[in-house]
């Protein structure tokens, strides 16, 4: 699989962040999908999230007062990506990259000094708190509520599909401060201390068995008046503004030109007679497919880079990464016939069960982060201007 | 990957403006329905503005383009639906630039092909023709079939068999029979070429020129099937903005809209996957096998794929051969089948990655 060729100054970057790894191994294991770090490890981890910060590998984006340089370089955000993809080690997960945008745009001066320097010690892990039974596609329909009371705010109501949710520490949380004003308008943006009483989180097991995301309900939560990102009303602008700073994401994903490559080997280790043509030519397919998906995601870095994004582009590269993934691992399990049904904790299961499980972790990708149908909208509307 | 360059740019935009005014839907259509399908006016103006100089080495005074520009030009032609055998010219003369050593006839031959007065198309190069053309004392034995427009062409390039050794021969057609075999593809003639007793010539490159050639042809139909691709979801877009129906634009409706966004995902993979085998060629001539057939698994399908759903939302106006549609689509189909069908790029691609596997054992 081609890459992109680095400039001298980028090798000179990639060397850094080889020897910082090296030299901060934190023996941690990579995190797939949206899997969270387990409590067990979670000293360790913080430490190592806080080395890639302090070393400026990551949000070097961010202002110079609060650490970074203040230029945004998507290629060395690219070379720390691979890098810790190819050891095979954990990023920063969470959402720091969706709140860091909303101070930095919309947070007071206090809001910043309070929040910012512990993100990048890393001394706090934060969750997203947008989506609700309600309000999946439609997040604008939400239903939480936000009621002034004195200097407090007083917050009720239920999120769901709360990626680290159970180990966060911080939430970013869209709330109806005016149930009268148009839905969009009525919205305001919060910071969530999730140790504040009244919060309770429940793991939701999805259908991989695991649980990977929690429900989380808020019952006469009282949040301090500062609590407030911006001003009343202002949630909705504040969430995109936020979303926008979050790039990139599906460089992060699993590459799926490896996942083509593992197919064949699992495969030829099942049988290791000659497949027949039709399932030759299916993982031919698949192949091509996937290689580029990876070239899609690459050329986004590039015009990230310089400056020519396109409204289309990030949207065009979730779905054919997300639908490529799910052809994927369903061909899997579908080439491995009687036997694709096995499971671990079966010693019969084949890779392990690594395909059986991504097969159901595949169905995630396509709803997740804007689902492919909103996707599909976005493209046509937003990128290809055709009526609402 | 990369960006396009600022060389493409350039090309692309002056063939964008020229084709505009050239291609139109009333020229298209009579080029295709004269006696021989031959598009004076177009090559004239193609050797005027330096398109046929355009894989023409520099020290030959040609441009000495890359792949990627020959591929951007070409994406123009096929978003123009230009008929003609400019592709397949300039695949040669890039061939024959790069591989052909430096003897006075090709040096001749592609001065002439600069000027515009040779006209090359290939045979044989890719899985479409069965048969082995022989080479016997300086004179060729054979027959290849699916020829583009071998009629128009004064040579063309195929492979021959001399003894145990394979050359990519070019020869002078003049004395070759070709018969047009109809095919569902309108605007560019395919058929068949009879080399009995026609001379070899001296031009003759190594064997691995061939495969070259080949994967030269595949990115180029891959540039135009992108071309094709692309113009269709500028047609379809502009069509579902404007039809109406129900007291609404037909592009309102989300089931057009997901469709059209399926045309634009697609077409924009047609673009990425071209561009990476276009550069894989210029890095190493030898490198191509695995890019180039990413490029037609995805192309050929892709192009093909966009055709379909811009018929359908076309609706009963696109299905009307007055409609230029399905000019389009039966380029796009066509051009799936031949130099390797997607699955026979496929099960190539199996082989690559299968290799690898290999390799990485060891």
């Amino acid at each position: 699989m081609a890459g992109i060729e680095l400039s001298p100054d980028l090798e000179e970057f990639r060397e850094r962040v080889r020897e910082h790894i090296s030299a901060h191994h934190p023996g941690l294991p990579r995190l797939s999908g949206t899997r969270s770090p387990e409590r067990e490890t979670m000293a360790g981890y913080r430490v190592w999230c806080a080395s890639l910060f302090g070393a400026g590998l990551l949000g070097s984006d961010w202002p110079v007062e609060w650490g970074g340089t203040g230029t945004y370089d998507p290629l060395r955000e690219y070379v720390v990506d691979q890098e810790l993809a190819d050891a095979n080690l954990p990023r920063p997960v969470g959402a720091w990259n969706l709140v860091c945008g909303a101070l930095f745009s919309y947070g007071t001066e206090q809001q910043k000094a309070r929040y910012l320097p512990r993100i990048r010690n890393f001394e706090d892990l934060w969750c997203q708190l947008f989506s609700e039974p309600d309000a999946g596609s439609d997040l604008a329909a939400l239903r939480t509520t936000a009621v002034r009371d004195g200097d407090h705010w007083l917050i009720n109501g239920q999120k769901v599909w709360t990626t680290h949710g159970h180990v966060a520490d911080f939430g970013f949380l869209l709330a109806r401060t005016d149930p009268d004003a148009p839905k969009h308008a009525g919205m305001s943006a919060f910071v969530v201390d999730m140790k504040t009483p009244g919060i309770s989180v429940r793991p939701l097991t999805e259908i991989t068995g695991h649980a990977d995301f929690n429900e989380v309900f808020f019952d006469d939560v009282r949040l301090p008046a500062d609590a407030l990102i911006g001003a009343p009303g202002e949630g909705w602008s504040i969430a995109r503004a936020a979303l926008a700073h979050e790039r990139g994401q599906s460089l992060r994903e699993d590459s799926v030109t490896a996942k083509v490559r593992r197919l064949v080997d699992d495969l030829h280790a099942v049988d290791d007679r000659a497949l027949d043509d039709g399932v030759r030519r299916e993982l031919g397919r698949l192949h091509a497919r996937a290689a580029v998906v990876e070239m899609l995601g690459l050329e986004n870095v590039l015009k990230d880079a310089a400056g020519q994004t396109s409204v289309q582009d990030a949207p065009v590269v979730k779905v054919l990464f997300s639908e490529t993934n799910l052809a994927i691992t369903t061909a899997a399990v579908d080439l491995f016939g009687p036997r694709g049904v096995v499971v671990e904790p079966s010693a019969d299961a084949i890779d392990g069960g690594y395909f059986q499980d991504a097969f159901l972790w595949a169905r995630g990708f396509t709803i997740s982060a804007g689902s492919n149908e909103i996707m599909r909208n976005v493209i046509s509307e937003r990128g290809l201007g055709l009526p609402k | 990957m990369r960006l396009p360059t600022e060389q493409e740019r350039v090309l692309r935009e002056a063939c964008r403006e020229v084709l505009g005014r050239q291609s139109t839907s009333a020229h298209i259509r009579q080029v295709a329905e004269s006696d021989t399908g031959f598009d004076a006016g177009f090559w004239k103006l193609a050797a005027d503005l330096g398109w046929t100089a355009l894989a023409v080495p520099e020290s030959l005074g040609g441009i000495g383009g890359s792949v990627g520009d020959l591929a951007a030009v070409v994406e123009e032609l096929g978003y123009a639906g230009q008929p003609g055998l400019l592709p397949q010219t300039l695949a040669v003369a890039y061939v024959l630039g790069r591989m052909g050593g430096d003897s006075a006839e090709i040096r001749a031959l592609l001065s002439d092909i600069g000027g515009g007065d040779a006209i090359l198309t290939w045979g044989g190069v890719g899985p479409d023709s069965p048969g082995t053309v022989r080479l016997t004392d300086g004179v060729l034995i054979g027959t290849v079939e699916f020829v583009p427009d071998g009629g128009n062409a004064t040579h063309l390039a195929v492979p021959a068999m001399e003894g145990t050794t394979t050359w990519l021969v070019v020869v002078d057609l003049t004395a070759a029979r070709f018969e047009t075999v109809p095919t569902m593809d309108l605007t560019r003639r395919y058929g068949r070429v009879w080399l009995d007793g026609v001379a070899a010539g001296s031009i003759r490159l190594p064997e691995d020129a061939v495969g070259l050639l080949f994967d030269l042809g595949v990115v180029l139909q891959c540039a135009e099937g992108g071309g094709i691709a692309r113009r269709l979801l500028d047609m379809t877009v502009t069509y579902a903005g404007q039809r109406e129906q129900f007291g609404r634009p037909i592009g309102s409706f989300q089931a057009i809209k997901h469709r059209i966004a399926d045309m634009l995902i697609e077409t924009e993979g047609c673009r990425v996957a071209t561009r990476e085998a276009a550069d894989a060629l210029d890095a190493n001539v030898a490198a191509g096998g695995e890019p180039v057939s990413v490029a037609k698994s995805w192309v050929g399908r892709a192009a093909s794929f966009v055709a379909s759903h811009a018929l359908q939302i076309h609706g009963g106006i696109g299905f009307s051969w007055e409609h230029d549609l399905h000019l389009f689509l039966r380029r796009a189909k066509t051009n799936e089948l031949l130099l390797g069908s997607p699955a026979w790029h496929d099960e190539r691609l199996y082989r690559s990655v299968l290799a690898g596997l290999k390799e990485g054992e060891r």
